[in-house]
């Protein structure tokens, strides 16, 4: 395609001699009409420029991949302390997608009923274990006003939900099992939606176009392994009894050079969900276990799923890089296998900066990937004209 | 953002474009005293340069590396079907499935020791293995072979891969567990003799295997200690073996059915039996804060569980269905790190697991001991109270006789007893 754009100018002396007769003479032939177009144009010179100008600002600031621009107002934290976190708003969805409802006002302005909710673990701590600085604040406004834009443009519902209340798990020497009760809250909360998208905060929606029905859940025969046979860094047993294949999947985890990662994972809205919510912290499991368990619920789901039939019929893997793909900084001993770290040109869809809070620069690496994404996904006359 | 790409392009054309646009001038110069041609150049212009951002869109999308062969699909392959312990299994002919008790003498005389692939470890940490490939036996070397020890360890082998898929499964199935090294060959008949005439006369499957079957799935292969922790296991395999039932009955070997007459859908699993011995809103074992729920209602027993006169669990007898939240129910009972933490007994465990996890109580029916677990109680055989056996129940439990050391006679007392 590209050879025959580039022949588009005519080259051969001769050969242009030829049009600009032919052209000379088609310009006569149709004199009038050319006339009368030219004298039209001109009479609408300023309305037609200002047409141009209007579509092309608008088309260009509805630019999506600029999600920074999108994020209006800030999240407001609750304060109150006690209700361990709370969902701040709804997200007014795309206007093809929401039911809309004359008799239900909410459903004027947002979907009251999304069927995918993403669940964004936000502020982390809340500053009370440590400092909350500059550059926490930053990397937060970064990562809502990603997850903000992309929930909006597909009409997902989003839910951040504050971590504040770590310091009372560690309180319990139960720290991180905060995500079980967030998730069993969450899933009360929204109890017609079918699946949830738990992300942590450090992670960048690298493909904002990318819809999850496409990305993932049409496509879950062929990209949701669920077995173990394949990659199994665990080594977990891969066959254990009573395992049945045949149900329906209900937990979309990824795995990383460690093990199974819960950094960005997908859980359903269903009974088998509200078990597993359930069983996950097992005290006597945990007092047995909490010297060895570092990434406690991480390594409990593990050891479930080594030894409960009825956690592995539910569970699939998905390749790390299709949700949760890592940057060059996590997992660097395994530097070499291309299966964890992000790629631009396979559109690797979310970035996940995990463990960067251990030694690595979080906000150096967010801002990276998120000018990344942005220069990727902008449209063609940004990218080509103004540099960003 | 692909200036040199475009540059690279523009090097070797840049002549013809410069030749294009001298030419568009040249042919103003002819066209302009013809008035009107202004116009017509200035449109000229504007499709010239609409065409170029055209032609350089093309080209930048061209260019944004769309990297090939970088696919996340898997490569498809088969997984395996569901299976039990073992890859192979066999179809019964009949939905009472039970061991051959005449090998009880045999089998008693080999041992555990024999029966099994023993793997030595280090530091006395032996470990017996189940072979997870083991093929039956086929019938034609049974018929052929007269050695009883070679016999008896097969049909033991073999006995834990029978199943029965059919679809004309019964509704019930009635699970116990034997040993060969508890009691002779005489009262392991009457304990299965019994089980088989209620199944019988009621239409129900029977599973009844060695408790020996299981040592090798334990991580402490230590029977004694662990005895208890094998009904849930053993309960799972029913599960397994009969996937077509709705409910499964776990029964003690000490424990008998004394009137045949009475079948479990109208004494035990009628809604409106286990609403009226619901034990709501009482403490979940004896001294328990967690109380059972006060709105249970009898349609969410998914799994019954008796509790005793002292307000703890009585698991010589309990029904669970075959749903989810039976198979939850089971097979965490089954997880390794509950197993083998040091609870007082099986009850202890199934306790912990009550109170801790909401969504196992909202399941579980707590239900008076009567309903199918009554005691028997040598002393007071008069006493007629809510908790002990009296004639005209369906069950009756020995439990507690082996601290009597009574076992066997109460067993051979009671079997002749039951109401045909």
């Amino acid at each position: 395609m590209g050879a025959e754009g580039f022949d588009l100018p005519v080259s051969q002396e001769d050969l242009r001699d030829d049009e600009k007769k032919t052209s000379k003479n088609r310009f006569d032939s149709n004199n009038v009409s050319f006339k009368r177009m030219s004298l039209y144009l001109s009479k609408h010179k300023k309305l037609i420029t200002i047409l141009v100008i209007v579509l092309f600002l608008t088309s260009w600031f509805s630019d999506s991949s600029s999600s920074y621009a999108h994020t209006r107002g800030s999240v407001n934290y609750d304060n109150n302390s006690h209700s361990a976190s709370k969902s701040y708003e709804s997200l007014p969805p795309n206007m093809t997608k929401y039911q809309f409802n004359w008799w239900n006002p909410i459903s004027w302005f947002w979907n009251p009923d999304p069927k995918i909710v993403i669940i964004l673990a936000a502020n982390q701590g809340g500053g009370v274990l440590r400092w909350k600085t500059e550059q926490d604040w930053s990397i937060e406004h970064l990562s809502i006003g990603n997850k903000k834009a992309y929930a909006r443009r597909h009409g997902y519902g989003l839910t951040i939900k504050d971590l504040t209340t770590l310091k009372r798990y560690s309180h319990e020497f139960r720290e991180s099992w905060q995500k079980v009760d967030i998730l069993k809250q969450t899933l009360r909360e929204y109890p017609n939606a079918e699946w949830f998208w738990w992300l942590d905060l450090e992670t960048l929606i690298m493909e904002p176009s990318f819809s999850l029905d496409d990305h993932i859940f049409s496509r879950l025969d062929t990209i949701a392994d669920r077995s173990l046979k394949n990659f199994n860094p665990l080594n977990i047993e891969v066959d254990i009894p009573y395992i049945d294949y045949k149900q329906d999947l209900n937990l979309l985890i990824t795995q990383d050079c460690g093990g199974f990662n819960l950094g960005s994972f997908f859980i359903r809205n269903s009974e088998w969900s509200k078990a597993l919510l359930d069983i996950w912290f097992e005290p006597i499991a945990y007092e047995q276990k909490h010297m060895e368990w570092e990434h406690k619920e991480q390594d409990a789901l593990e050891n479930l799923y080594a030894s409960q039939p009825w956690i592995r019929s539910g569970i699939a893997f998905l390749p790390l890089r299709t949700i949760n793909a890592f940057p060059p900084g996590a997992c660097s001993d395994f530097s070499d296998d291309p299966r964890y770290f992000y790629k631009q040109s396979a559109k690797d869809f979310v970035v996940n900066m995990a463990g960067c809070n251990y030694g690595r620069d979080c906000w150096g690496e967010m801002s990276y990937y998120l000018k990344k994404m942005e220069r990727s996904n902008a449209k063609w006359y940004t990218r080509n004209f103004f540099k960003i | 953002m692909k200036p040199k790409s475009n540059l690279k392009y523009t090097g070797k054309e840049g002549s013809s474009w410069q030749g294009e646009i001298t030419n568009l001038l040249s042919s103003e110069t002819i066209t302009t005293y013809s008035g009107g041609f202004n116009k017509k150049l200035s449109v000229r212009i504007a499709s010239l340069i609409t065409g170029s951002l055209f032609l350089f869109y093309i080209l930048s999308s061209m260019f944004s590396g769309n990297g090939s062969g970088d696919s996340l699909e898997l490569r498809k392959e088969k997984l395996p079907e569901k299976h039990g312990f073992y890859y192979h299994e066999i179809e019964a002919s009949s939905p009472l499935i039970f061991p051959n008790v005449d090998h009880t003498k045999v089998l008693k005389d080999i041992g555990v020791r024999g029966l099994y692939i023993l793997r030595m470890g280090p530091n006395d940490n032996n470990h017996y293995y189940i072979k997870v490939d083991d093929k039956p036996v086929p019938e034609e070397v049974i018929k052929k072979t007269t050695d009883q020890a070679f016999l008896a360890k097969r049909s033991f082998l073999d006995h834990g891969k029978l199943v029965y898929h059919k679809g004309n499964s019964p509704d019930v199935i009635i699970v116990t567990l034997i040993d060969f090294d508890k009691y002779d060959e005489a009262t392991l008949v009457k304990i299965v003799q019994n089980r088989v005439d209620y199944g019988q006369k009621h239409n129900y499957g029977v599973y009844i295997r060695w408790i020996q079957e299981f040592v090798p799935v334990l991580e402490k292969q230590d029977l004694k200690s662990q005895y208890d922790n094998i009904k849930p296991i053993m309960m799972r395999a029913a599960m397994h073996a009969f996937p077509n039932a709705k409910q499964y009955m776990y029964l003690d070997d000490e424990a008998l059915f004394m009137d045949m007459n009475l079948s479990l859908q109208k004494h035990i699993l009628d809604p409106s039996v286990i609403e009226m011995s619901l034990l709501k809103g009482v403490p979940v074992t004896a001294g328990s804060n967690i109380n059972t729920y006060q709105n249970f209602h009898a349609s969410n027993a998914k799994v019954i569980v008796p509790q005793g006169p002292d307000g703890k669990l009585d698991l010589s007898a309990f029904i669970v269905s075959n749903t989810f939240s039976g198979k939850v129910f089971l097979e965490y009972l089954c997880e390794p790190l509950v197993r083998n933490y040091s609870f007082e007994s099986f009850e202890h465990a199934v306790a912990h697991i009550l109170q801790w996890h909401a969504y196992l109580l909202s399941k579980t029916a707590v239900v008076v001991p009567k309903l199918f677990a009554s005691i028997y109680d040598p002393e007071n055989k008069a006493l007629n109270d809510v908790y002990h056996y009296t004639e005209g129940d369906l069950l009756i439990s020995f439990k507690g006789c082996e601290a009597r050391g009574t076992c066997a006679q109460e067993i051979s007392l009671f079997a002749d007893k039951a109401k045909k």
